[in-house]
């Protein structure tokens, strides 16, 4: 077997452990979170981001 | 008995902020510069050397329009999904719907023409130390695994490597802009040899205008990162329009170089036009530097677009426009994990039809509607808030000149696209079409619609 088709054996192999580590992490992170908290993010982030301050409340 | 799963305990989940105006730099260049190593020459092959700076130029100017109306947007609208978020608080769910495929598509097919660039360079790299025949799948494949698990596992790090491969792929241009001894013309540049007329009149520089999207393609995706940055209202503007300075930089240096050693039947179909200049100039480490440095754009810019691609499929799922289960965000790495996963089948089944011309025009097309409808939001946002009535990070400046001038030379591309790629821009136009009455008859019934409007915006003027 020549150094290239090692390099093939290699490409497909590392493919292969990382999609299979993104499904099974994807799998685990289902069966120990509830389903609400993962889909609970609002638009916009985090209270710091800039949204548009609206600048009459702003005055007030 | 089951163990209780883990809650918010009233907390939403959020994606982290930690993106800085260099990371925003990485995002926006690093999906473009692949386009100034291949593909930008394709506007020499429609309309000679000289059709080549004016498409350069005047579609520098639409993305230069298109950088600037962005910026004050997205400094607004700071939220991932970037103009599709802007579409749907400024104009409507079946205009937001459209722009938001758009960019899910623009951006996966342009991941699946980076990797399939870097199987083909695998392949030339193999064929120059004597394999011939060297199968490119695994390395699309291990490509696009390798960036959707780094994407997966938390954008600081993601674009923190876009960063330093970017840059040193634009150290490269720079570096062989010297080596060319730009100042003595005659010495190596030949362009008073090689540059000819117009060899096609001026219909070839209209038709050079599509494929000049290439220097610039994929910049306004800069805005997709609004909701991980710190300061959106002043990164993303910084980011966005240094990016823009850099391609246009970068564009008119790998011009230069390129056409002043190559006659323009050569460039107009050369496949990596860069490396063939290296190659000319008879020194192997320039050419080794010029093989990585097109190697690092076509990961970065596949390592961009998968960033892009998943924050546009979360923000559609998020309201649900798009199954809801997509618009999840991972606990403890804080990325939307399941549109990243989702959409690595999907760039990759693009990728082995190994039709990089049609993915690539589709990813052209889909920016080009984009930009189209950036004229309109524009419009409507000065109309509806105008200054002073809502806080803006930056206000792009002779409104609606920009707006005007980016229609007008969308239109152009809209023409040159025509004569070169007619079939392919009705049968994308018929698959808008077509999804967007699926999204009305079939989708729309699913969206909160009180849910849609989130700024805390006063009531838009006239309404």
């Amino acid at each position: 077997m020549g150094f290239w088709d090692i390099i093939v054996y290699v490409a497909w192999s590392l493919s292969a452990v990382m999609l299979v580590w993104m499904v099974v992490d994807s799998f685990m992170i289902s069966s120990q979170y509830d389903e609400e908290y993962l889909m609970s993010s609002r638009e916009g982030g985090e209270d710091d981001v800039v949204h548009g301050v609206h600048l009459e409340e702003g005055n007030q | 008995m089951a163990s209780e799963k883990i809650s918010s305990g009233g907390k939403p989940i959020a994606m982290l902020k930690v993106l800085n105006p260099f990371h925003i730099w990485a995002l926006g260049v690093g999906i473009v510069l692949v386009g100034e190593f291949m593909g930008w020459n394709f506007t020499v092959g429609k309309g000679g050397a000289y059709a080549s700076l004016i498409a350069c130029w005047v579609i520098g100017l639409l993305y230069t329009c298109v950088a600037m109306i962005d910026s004050e947007v997205t400094s607004t609208v700071a939220a991932a999904g970037g103009q599709y978020t802007q579409a749907k608080h400024i104009i409507g769910p079946l205009m937001a719907f459209n722009v938001g495929l758009y960019l899910v598509m623009a951006y996966t097919m342009l991941c699946a023409a980076d990797a399939l660039v870097v199987g083909d360079l695998m392949k030339s790299g193999a064929e120059v130390m004597g394999y011939a025949n060297l199968d490119t799948k695994p390395f699309v494949v291990l490509t696009v695994a390798f960036l959707a698990w780094l994407n997966y596992r938390g954008v600081f790090a993601t674009l923190t490597l876009n960063l330093v491969i970017t840059f040193l792929a634009f150290l490269s241009l720079i570096v062989l802009f010297f080596a060319v001894d730009p100042l003595n013309q005659g010495v190596v540049l030949q362009h008073q040899g090689l540059l000819t007329d117009l060899p096609y009149g001026w219909i070839g520089v209209i038709a050079s205008l599509q494929f000049g999207m290439w220097y610039y393609l994929g910049i306004e995706g800069t805005c997709q990162a609004a909701e991980e940055v710190r300061s959106a209202g002043r990164s993303i503007p910084l980011g966005t329009m240094g990016g823009m300075m850099t391609l246009l930089v970068a564009a008119t240096i790998t011009w230069f170089v390129a056409t002043g050693l190559m006659p323009w039947q050569y460039l107009g179909q050369a496949v990596t036009p860069m490396y063939d200049a290296a190659t000319l100039l008879g020194s192997s480490q320039l050419q080794l530097m010029l093989f990585v440095a097109t190697a690092f754009a076509a990961i970065a810019s596949a390592n961009g677009c998968i960033n892009d691609a998943s924050r546009a499929w979360f923000s559609l799922a998020r309201d649900r426009y798009m199954p809801v289960f997509f618009g999840a965000i991972h606990p403890k790495y804080r990325t939307p994990y399941r549109s990243v996963l989702f959409l690595v089948p999907i760039a990759v089944s693009f990728a082995f039809t190994g039709l990089l011309d049609q993915v690539i025009t589709f990813s052209i097309l889909s920016g080009l509607l984009g930009y189209t409808f950036m004229t309109f939001n524009m419009i409507k946002f000065r109309k509806m808030w105008p200054l002073g009535s809502i806080h803006r990070g930056y206000i792009h400046p002779f409104h609606p000149i920009p707006a005007i001038t980016l229609l007008t030379l969308c239109c152009a591309t809209y023409f040159a696209t025509f004569l070169g790629y007619g079939a392919s821009l009705l049968s994308i136009m018929a698959f808008y079409i077509l999804a967007s009455i699926w999204f009305v008859v079939r989708r729309y019934k699913y969206v909160k619609r009180a849910d849609q409007f989130t700024m805390p915006w006063p009531r838009p003027k006239g309404y």
